[in-house]
């Protein structure tokens, strides 16, 4: 399911020639004509990428989805008023697979202060993270929302629909189950070339930009500040570029299937202050923040809107990862979302806004990569001290590089500033999200200088960790 | 705001995906010009090439009988003048050493298909491609393109050829490196084909300040302990001869202390798999001069020195006395 991997590519290829040819010889039959057979071949064609990730990932995804299911047909049959009380069995089990091997070894460590590896240094099981909350969210739209209860196969499409499975976007039951439940393996010209549109750009985005970045990061010594401040940068841009990458060829190949995804990413290095930004980044997880926890919590409104902000980023940082410095990351963000909307009424040039705004995310992206606590106080301690930003740390940085890494380094920086130039354009001239870069001449510039650009040596999507 | 429609996709329907198409043929186009760069202008792979080259003709002028092949990164190629083992030492030696960034993997396949029965293998591959994954380097891919010898590509259960062919690609680090070296107005390479002497010898004329790598993780990781025990196996089925010598690294007075203690423990982890050659230096030199632009490539005087010291070792060594 790495969409960087030529494997991930050959399978689909293989899986879809395969189908193709038996609705050819098939044809005629019902099964073929109703299309039963799209729908399950798209069901074993998702089964079968998962279990080639691993034997696990396959294992828990189908135990979460059989007992979300089953769980929900039977609490769909009860009374709605007692909706709530289910519910609040079902989410607790529903995220308990999450809570066991992402959390328990931290749990362990952290809280109750044991030694070692409680779960024995398994591997997260992959996407977890993002179908476990797609089905929550469609456990209380169901439950509580008294939506109607789909074909079980049709669910089993909708928890483990391949494009978006391992991460995201986390997608909304009224979004994607209708077009699951009409679901047709027929091609379409306006399909493929909308799909192949994404496509490229999110593997220009992935293996031209974000790959590139990744042979240039270094976290560097904790007492030089800007070492720090250059990785910050650095991790911000690869980890836009990377996710947006991921979540743009999810969105293409379910384009190409005839299927419509959110898009995840609306350029959030625009942004010129932090609710924009979280408007654009990382779209359907905010979304899923503000419908599931947010608003139940009480929302924006009364007195306790600043607990809920809190409460929300505090929740978003410990999902990304088990750790301290991911809660920091979280209640750095909720503080900062907290200022700004009790400075609202402070007039800020859009500018100064937007120079704030990529400022304090490369910031907060420190909290993010930085994951041993002592070297990330050292860090903290630095960039606070005027002193570490003298001459002497700026001669360390360049000295640190050689001359064909430094041509290297602004070689892709350059490249990375000319697209986020680029996405401003396509907002500034009203228009959607990279509608600049999804120009046919453009995509095919950027077609070229991924071939030419990408390295021999692959990386894995980071969002993969989460 | 999060629908995925495209902003400018035609109102105009058509049965021809023509975007798509485009697109694809533009990435197969890329991919062709990026592969007749990589096979026929790069001047990196161009170098290795005729490094082949030279290794290849000095092959077929050697004796087929004790014939001694040393293979290893970059370190190796500067490092071992086969002609002086030949003249001053009268031993029959093949230096298989190329880059390091073709990867372990690469040059463990390289020197086996020179290997024949009876030869004596010596890996003298730095130990920093030994302590993670042994997979193929982009590198590596293009030599074995460039050289002509396809089947290195080989794996014995996956069909990997797909992947191969597109790691025929030059890469970002590569073509930004280029642009530099256009704007800066400076040679394309930093080493000239004029540096490369009979059997593939590369007598380093570029001059660099070297610093002393100081102590590092030295540690062989479980893909690398699995593929020496595999080279290991494959050389004792073709009846030839495996054994490790360490590399020559700069290290400063104050940090040879701890490189020679962790170089130490590295030949002991390897010494378990393929007999060491014993070296007394423990793969440390502490000469700052003889070191040419980088802590493994000596200046052609000092791999004369190496080039002696290695033949002394092989001489008053006997795979026997390695701790197995």
């Amino acid at each position: 399911m790495n969409f960087a991997d030529l494997r991930f590519w050959e399978c689909l290829l293989a899986a879809l020639l395969g189908a193709a040819g038996i609705r050819w010889a098939f044809g005629g039959t019902a099964a073929v004509r109703d299309g039963r057979f799209d729908r399950w071949f798209l069901l074993m064609l998702g089964l079968i990428l998962l279990g080639l990730v691993s034997w696990l990932t396959f294992v828990i995804h189908l135990g979460v989805a059989v007992f979300t299911f089953a769980s929900v047909a039977w609490g769909s049959r009860r009374p709605a008023s007692q909706g709530r009380w289910i519910l609040a069995a079902v989410v607790p089990l529903q995220l308990l697979p999450l809570l066991y091997y992402k959390y328990a070894d931290f749990l362990w460590r952290e809280v109750w202060g044991g030694a070692g590896s409680w779960t024995g240094s398994v591997a997260i099981p992959a996407g977890i993270s993002f179908y476990t909350f797609q089905l929550v969210g469609f456990a209380v739209d169901t439950l509580i929302r008294r939506e109607p209860l789909p074909r079980w196969f049709d669910f089993l499409n909708f928890a483990g629909f391949f494009p978006q499975i391992v991460a995201g976007p986390i997608e909304r039951r009224e979004a994607l189950l209708p077009q699951i439940e009409g679901f047709r393996l027929r091609w379409s010209a306006a399909n493929l070339d909308a799909g192949f549109r994404w496509m490229a750009l999110g593997l220009f985005f992935k293996c031209a930009l974000a790959d590139n970045l990744a042979t240039q990061f270094q976290r560097g010594p904790a007492a030089n500040a800007y070492h720090i401040w250059l990785a910050n940068v650095l991790f911000g841009l690869r980890i836009y570029y990377d996710f947006a990458g991921y979540s743009l060829i999810a969105v293409g190949i379910a384009r190409c299937l005839g299927m419509r995804l959110s898009l995840n990413f609306l350029s959030p290095y625009c942004a010129t202050g932090p609710a924009e930004f979280w408007r654009r980044w990382h779209v359907t997880l905010s979304q899923w923040f503000r419908d599931y926890l947010y608003v139940p919590l009480g929302g924006g409104r009364g007195r306790g809107w600043a607990f809920n902000v809190a409460v929300v980023f505090l929740v978003s940082g410990i999902w990304h990862g088990a750790g301290w410095n991911f809660v920091l990351w979280g209640g750095l963000h909720a503080l900062w979302l907290i200022a700004a909307r009790l400075a609202a009424r402070v007039r800020v040039p859009e500018p100064l806004g937007w120079l704030g705004t990529v400022i304090i995310a490369a910031f907060s992206w420190l909290f993010f990569y930085e994951t041993n606590p002592s070297v990330l106080w050292a860090k903290l301690a630095t960039l606070a001290q005027p002193a570490a930003y003298g001459p002497a740390a700026l001669a360390a940085l360049k000295a640190s590089f050689s001359a064909g890494d430094l041509v290297t380094l602004g070689g892709t920086l350059g490249l990375c500033g000319l697209t986020l130039v680029a996405e401003w354009r396509s907002l500034a001239g009203g228009g959607e999200a990279y509608s600049l870069l999804v120009r046919p001449w453009v995509l095919v510039g950027l077609v070229v200088l991924t071939v030419w650009l990408a390295p021999g040596d692959q990386n894995d999507f980071i969002y993969f960790a989460f | 705001m999060t629908s995925s429609t495209s902003p400018s996709e035609s109102a105009l329907p058509s049965r021809v995906p023509r975007l798509a198409l485009a697109l694809l043929t533009a990435a197969v186009l890329a991919w062709a010009l990026g592969a007749w760069y990589t096979l026929r202008w790069n001047p990196e792979i161009a170098f290795f090439h005729r490094v082949h080259e030279a290794k290849r003709a000095w092959a077929a002028d050697l004796s087929p009988s004790n014939r001694v092949l040393v293979v290893g990164g970059s370190g190796c190629m500067t490092s071992i003048d086969p002609v002086r083992m030949r003249e001053a030492h009268g031993l029959n030696v093949l230096n298989l050493g190329l880059g390091a960034g073709a990867g372990a993997k690469f040059l463990g396949r390289y020197a086996m298909d020179w290997a024949r029965p009876g030869d004596l293998l010596i890996l003298s591959i730095e130990p920093g491609l030994l302590n993670g994954a042994i997979d193929w380097k982009s590198l590596g891919v293009q030599l074995a393109a460039a050289n002509g010898t396809w089947h290195l590509w080989d794996e014995p259960d996956r069909w990997e050829w797909p992947g191969r062919l597109l790691g025929l690609r030059p890469g970002g680090q590569h073509l930004f490196t280029l642009l530099g070296k256009a704007v800066l107005r400076q040679p394309w390479y930093r080493y000239g084909l004029d540096e490369i002497r009979p059997g593939g010898w590369h007598a380093v004329a570029a001059r660099r300040d070297v610093p002393s790598p100081g102590p590092g993780p030295v540690t062989l990781s479980p893909e690398a302990r699995a593929w020496l025990a595999d080279l290991k196996a494959q050389c004792d089925q073709r009846g030839v001869r495996l054994a490790y010598a360490i590399p020559w690294f700069y290290g400063s007075e104050s940090d040879r202390p701890v490189m020679v203690d962790a170089h130490r423990r590295f030949l002991e982890d390897v010494g378990r798999l393929v007999p060491v050659l014993p070296d007394p230096s423990m793969g440390v030199n502490t000469r700052r001069e003889d070191y040419a632009d980088s802590l493994v490539h000596p200046t052609p005087e000092a791999a004369r020195r190496r080039t002696d010291d290695l033949a002394r070792l092989l001489r008053g060594w006997r795979p026997a006395d390695a701790p197995r």
